[in-house]
């Protein structure tokens, strides 16, 4: 990289923490800096360096009770997710033990069967992202997601290494596709775009299957993943054509 | 003047922990978080939107925001009260830029907003960058310094410095980039 474009990447990043751009340069700045690292650095850098000023602002007081409108808010968006994940899921607090609790049900459940067709028909997904306990400590965090069919029948259990990106997705009660469909994995972030990335496909869900993945800690950590039934071959269009379930993960140290 | 007691009541040791239990869901964390930051990111909304109803719904919008992003903190990166403060302001220009806001409360008192007197009083933040960024800051020629000062802490957009300063809107520019070029060699960013 040359100067002049070193400059140029300067000045756009320090407009933008300065707030000077209007919004379409705004939202085209937040669309470049997903991509490029060199303007992303260039923008924390310019936020560290000018945060500064804000100790020029005076205090201010907003209404009372305004925390709890943030609560009840926090609350609203909670049981619209619950409700938006057909069937409704009751270990959206998940933590620890609860997994242990599934665990046990989990082989209880492993001979129900369970056709693939069903799990077509009803998979919801679910899964949280937990963030790491403190920076210190985050990078070997053990996140874990489930992706639940209906009745609360985990029908994928998926587990991160941040450390080293590599999922595991471990078939739980879900079986193989009939011939001409298959699993497909899918992320959404809205730092990686609107549109659902696929994460390849789950051909042989007889054992545990390994997928490598690129994208930022941070953007796997937040990060709604799904697992969707697709013909062979993937799906046509690049985005889930088919039933689908979704999680998020969980770290499994609190 | 009225400032947070930030530096009195809470290390950044303790917001980094709280922020790390925010991450975990623990609302008493996320109680004592908006405790302890609320008043400094409510003025610095406020200073901006200079609208009360207003800022108090992007202040809502802002601790939500905190809520689902603190497990992207990364102390190694940002203060935790810079990684607040900087998702206060985007929601906050995001705002301006977006719509055209209700009239204001206040008359804005120009000479006031400019006014180099009002120094901080937030010593737990007033860090040795903060230091070097008033000396970088200084060097620029008159009223460049304003200008920055207005931009970062009043919203400005590049139409408004121009009005604020009269100036035409390319001058603003000329003057934009040439500051951020000479705080880029001057703080060796």
């Amino acid at each position: 990289m040359n100067n002049s474009e070193e400059t140029s990447i300067h000045t756009l990043a320090a407009e933008y923490v300065l707030g000077t751009l209007d919004q379409d340069e705004r939202e085209a700045v937040e669309a470049r800096r997903v991509n490029e690292p060199l303007l992303e650095q260039a923008i924390v850098g310019w936020q560290a360096h000018l945060a500064g000023l804000n100790d020029y602002v005076q205090d201010a007081e907003p209404r009372e009770g305004l925390f709890d409108e943030i609560l009840a808010k926090l609350d609203q968006r909670i049981d619209e997710k619950v409700l938006s994940d057909k069937p409704v899921n009751t270990i959206a607090s998940a933590v620890v033990v609860e997994m242990e609790v599934m665990r046990i049900k989990l082989k209880r459940w492993r001979f129900s069967a369970l056709g693939a067709s069903a799990i077509a028909a009803c998979l919801a997904i679910f899964m949280v992202v937990k963030p790491p306990v403190a920076p210190s400590i985050q990078a070997n965090t053990p996140f874990v997601a489930v992706f639940q069919a209906d009745d609360k029948q985990p029908a994928f259990i998926m587990s991160l290494d941040i450390g080293t990106r590599q999922l595991t997705v471990r078939p739980v009660t879900a079986q193989g596709q009939t011939a001409g469909k298959t699993y497909q994995l899918w992320i959404k972030a809205d730092e990686i775009g609107p549109a659902p990335r696929s994460l390849g496909l789950l051909t042989n869900v007889a054992s545990p299957i390994k997928k490598q993945i690129h994208y930022d800690p941070a953007v796997i950590r937040h990060a709604t993943f799904g697992i969707s039934v697709e013909p062979a071959g993937g799906s046509p269009t690049g985005v889930p054509t088919g039933p689908a379930i979704h999680g998020r993960l969980y770290p499994t140290s609190l | 003047m009225n400032q947070s007691p930030l530096s009195e009541s809470h290390t950044k040791e303790s917001l980094v922990d709280l922020l790390s239990r925010v991450a975990q869901g623990d609302r008493l964390a996320f109680s004592e978080l908006y405790e302890s930051t609320h008043r400094k990111l409510f003025g610095i909304v406020y200073r901006i939107l200079k609208n009360q109803a207003v800022s108090e719904e992007v202040l809502q919008e802002v601790y939500l925001k905190i809520w689902e992003k603190a497990a992207s903190f990364d102390a190694s990166v940002a203060s935790p009260i810079t990684w607040m403060a900087t998702i206060a302001r985007n929601r906050t220009i995001d705002e301006v830029r977006k719509n055209k806001l209700p009239d204001s409360d206040i008359d804005v008192d120009f000479d006031l907003i400019a006014d180099d007197s009002m120094a901080p009083a937030d010593l737990f933040t007033k860090s040795q960058d903060l230091l070097k960024l008033e000396a970088c800051l200084g060097d620029l020629e008159s009223p460049r310094a304003e200008m920055i000062k207005a931009a970062y802490l009043d919203g400005f957009s590049r139409q408004e410095l121009a009005e604020r300063f009269k100036q035409p809107l390319g001058t603003i520019k000329t003057w934009l980039h040439r500051s951020i070029k000479q705080l880029q060699g001057c703080m060796k960013l």
